[in-house]
């Protein structure tokens, strides 16, 4: 046990199955007549078995900060929900030593019928704050809300941004030697948001603080963590330092094969819209991943409407390697400004065209996203979905120069004057 | 160093460590019971006078149906008296077993999202359910005075009648709260127990009434039990037949057994629910 000291978090072999198709025993008759059945058919009835995380191994030492990213479904979440002990592994075993907190989601156990203060109280307790400590840090946590104004009313009367808020300020106020957190960045206004990571990254680097990071957000989970672990149909495909994760992360996501089990899952997509293809192609029609930077760059993205919708956006976010998002575009889909255009069921074809002179050399990520206007949550979010790269043609009498690590080098208008001689 | 080992095993439960949890984590069960209450008469112009309202209008139903109009015979205890000793315990054990039985299945976003022993959950039902208990009890002292009934030395029986009456709901109830996320037929029992058991109990009646050859049918009733033996502490009388030990056992080795499954099923209820 000596030589685990400085090790907070073991995981070994941790797997998680679940069952689709038949829900597990919900009624009494079923499991009766499972268990009678049973005698004479064997142990196998229907449904099959799907593990959410395969055989997954870990070591985190104490005071490190470890991100975990892989894409919807991977086993992220599944993963925090052992570690924080809301759920049970099928198979294998993990140790954490030192006091745990968990945050998978801010404002659990918020009760609308409460005041804020109130909610305070509750929310720390069952966050494993005990009295004491909470009216310690209760001017400190109403402080950092913002909501102080009204701090006892009602939470049903606070807006959705007010209660986050007020949720993320109880839990950044929690002060375990482990922390464990799931994407609660994503959360509140722009500038709260950027409160929120400057006292998460005041946690994280306290000292002795252990963190266990899940997030969609690239630039912070390399910002944050030191060390990357990248999940995939929950297995652990990569480990290693937070910038190489975030590389190999994007280079396995962006690619054909992982675009076409994508398109595989769209099949089953219920719901009002669903993507059917996304083609980046080069200027004369052909489907390409490389490009040179005077060429035009075209996306696009082919989807079926399954029901009349109105103000429906196909949005493109396209970021760096590291995860930066450097440009947003989306097919506003209006000839007269009055109003978005109802999408009668259908198939539709959106193709953004990004204009010649634009990148620089670099590998670009792609990520897909078709809501309603101003209508959360997304219909389709596709991060990663595609790739491409350009490189910077030095033929012509646009070169300048190689910027290296420049993500756009677009051609500006410039214009040079004359304006007299010289003084 | 604070020597704080959590250990996640597919295999094993640790039961030692699961009550060591539940201990850290008390302050949650009071919060809970709290948030209960401070919930429960949110919005109401009447607010805490409903407690006393609602076993009021029992009373007197009771006192009209069955005191007046079939005039059951409850010996020199005026009948008001008698239902309300029955009913204080008797809504007491109803209200834990119905809430507390329900309590996972209603606390279902909470389980999925964060952790804590979720035993905490059915247990500070039986907090909550004192409020009420003790309200009627208020009453019950009341029309003692009113009736000049003075108590005697059963009296010291009275906390281990209500102890009693605590583990029956909570026993019923933990049962229940596990099995319904397992099986959501358990539901449906629910009502259907509260109701079936108020005319099973000797609430309205003494268990007088009942022919002796059918007695011992009593005994598998451990409320039975309860109601007489805290009336009898209360009001004096005919003591609880011997029967009741056997009952009283039973539902402590039932409570036992409860804590264990639902400590088993424990970590599993996030996926069930």
């Amino acid at each position: 046990m000596r030589n685990d000291r400085d090790r907070a978090i073991i995981v070994d072999g941790i797997s998680k199955q679940y069952r689709i198709g038949t829900p597990s025993s919900r009624s009494f008759r079923d499991a009766i007549v499972r268990s009678v059945g049973g005698v004479f058919k064997g142990p196998s009835s229907g449904g099959a078995d799907f593990w959410a995380l395969d055989d997954v191994s870990f070591e985190l030492k104490r005071g490190e900060v470890l991100g975990i990213i892989g894409r919807n479904g991977s086993g992220k979440s599944t993963l925090l929900k052992i570690l924080s002990r809301i759920t049970r592994p099928t198979r294998g075993r993990a140790t954490i030593q030192g006091r745990v907190a968990a945050l998978l989601e801010v404002g659990t156990g918020f009760h609308s019928e409460l005041t804020g203060r109130e909610n305070i109280y509750l929310n720390g307790t069952i966050l494993g704050m005990n009295r004491a400590e909470i009216r310690s840090k209760l001017d400190e946590i109403i402080d950092f809300s913002g909501v102080s104004k009204f701090i006892d009313t009602p939470v049903k009367h606070y807006s959705s941004g007010m209660s986050v808020r007020l949720a993320f300020a109880v839990a950044a106020h929690l002060e375990p030697e482990i922390l464990i957190i799931d994407e609660v960045l994503a959360v509140g206004d722009v500038e709260f948001q950027r409160k929120c990571l400057g006292k998460m990254q005041d946690i994280a680097s306290s000292d002795g603080r252990t963190v266990l990071f899940v997030s969609h957000h690239l630039p912070s989970v390399k910002k944050l963590c030191h060390r990357g672990l990248v999940l995939s149909h929950g297995k652990k495909i990569y480990e290693g330092s937070a910038s190489d994760a975030i590389s190999k992360y994007l280079d396995y996501s962006g690619n054909r094969q992982n675009l076409n089990a994508v398109l595989e899952a769209e099949k089953r997509r219920s719901g009002p819209v669903r993507l059917l293809g996304l083609k980046i192609c080069g200027p004369d029609g052909s489907e390409s991943e490389h490009f040179s930077s005077d060429e035009k760059v075209l996306v696009e993205v082919r989807y079926e409407v399954r029901e009349e919708i109105e103000d429906l956006l196909v949005k493109l976010i396209i970021h760096d390697a590291d995860g930066n998002p450097i440009l947003a575009t989306a097919d506003l889909d209006y000839p007269n400004r009055a109003g978005f255009k109802k999408k009668a069921p259908g198939i539709y074809r959106s193709v953004c065209e990004i204009p010649a002179d634009l990148f620089g050399t670099q590998t670009f990520y792609v990520d897909l996203r078709i809501a309603k206007r101003e209508v959360l949550p997304y219909l389709v979010e596709l991060k990663a979905i595609a790739s491409f790269d350009t490189v910077i043609m030095c033929s012509n009498d646009k070169n300048y120069g190689d910027m290296h690590g420049i993500s756009l080098r677009p051609d500006f208008r410039w214009s040079i004057a004359k304006e007299g001689s010289t003084a | 160093m604070r020597n704080d080992v959590t250990v996640i095993d597919a295999e094993k439960t640790d039961y030692a460590e699961g009550f060591r949890d539940l201990f850290r984590h008390r302050e949650l069960l009071f919060m809970m019971a709290w948030r209960d209450l401070r919930v429960r008469y949110a919005q109401t112009v009447l607010g805490l006078v409903w407690a006393v309202i609602q076993p009021l209008a029992t009373l007197l139903v009771f006192t009209l149906l069955f005191g007046r109009g079939i005039k059951i015979d409850t010996g020199s205890i005026p009948y008001p008296v008698f239902a309300l000793a029955g009913m204080s315990v008797w809504s007491y054990f109803s209200y834990v077993m119905s809430q507390a039985g329900n309590s996972i299945i209603s606390s279902g976003d909470m389980i999925k999202k964060t952790y804590f022993p979720r035993l905490v959950i059915p247990l500070s039902k039986a907090i909550v359910g004192f409020v009420d208990f003790g309200v009627t009890l208020l009453f019950l002292v009341g029309l003692l005075v009113a009736y000049r009934i003075a108590p005697t030395i059963n009296l010291l029986w009275l906390p281990f009648y209500v102890a009693m009456t605590v583990v029956c709901g909570l026993t019923v109830g933990i049962w229940l709260s596990a099995l319904t996320i397992r099986f959501r037929d358990f539901q449906h029992v629910i009502p259907f127990m509260v109701q079936l058991g108020l005319y099973a109990t000797p609430v309205a009646y003494p268990a007088s009434v009942i022919p002796e050859k059918y007695r011992f049918l009593f005994a598998l009733n451990p409320m039975a039990a309860a109601v007489e033996g805290f009336r009898w502490s209360v009001l004096g009388g005919e003591p609880p037949s011997s029967g009741s030990h056997y009952a009283f056992a039973g539902v402590l080795v039932l409570f036992v057994l409860g804590i264990r499954y639902f400590r088993k099923i424990e970590f599993s209820m996030a996926d069930l629910v």
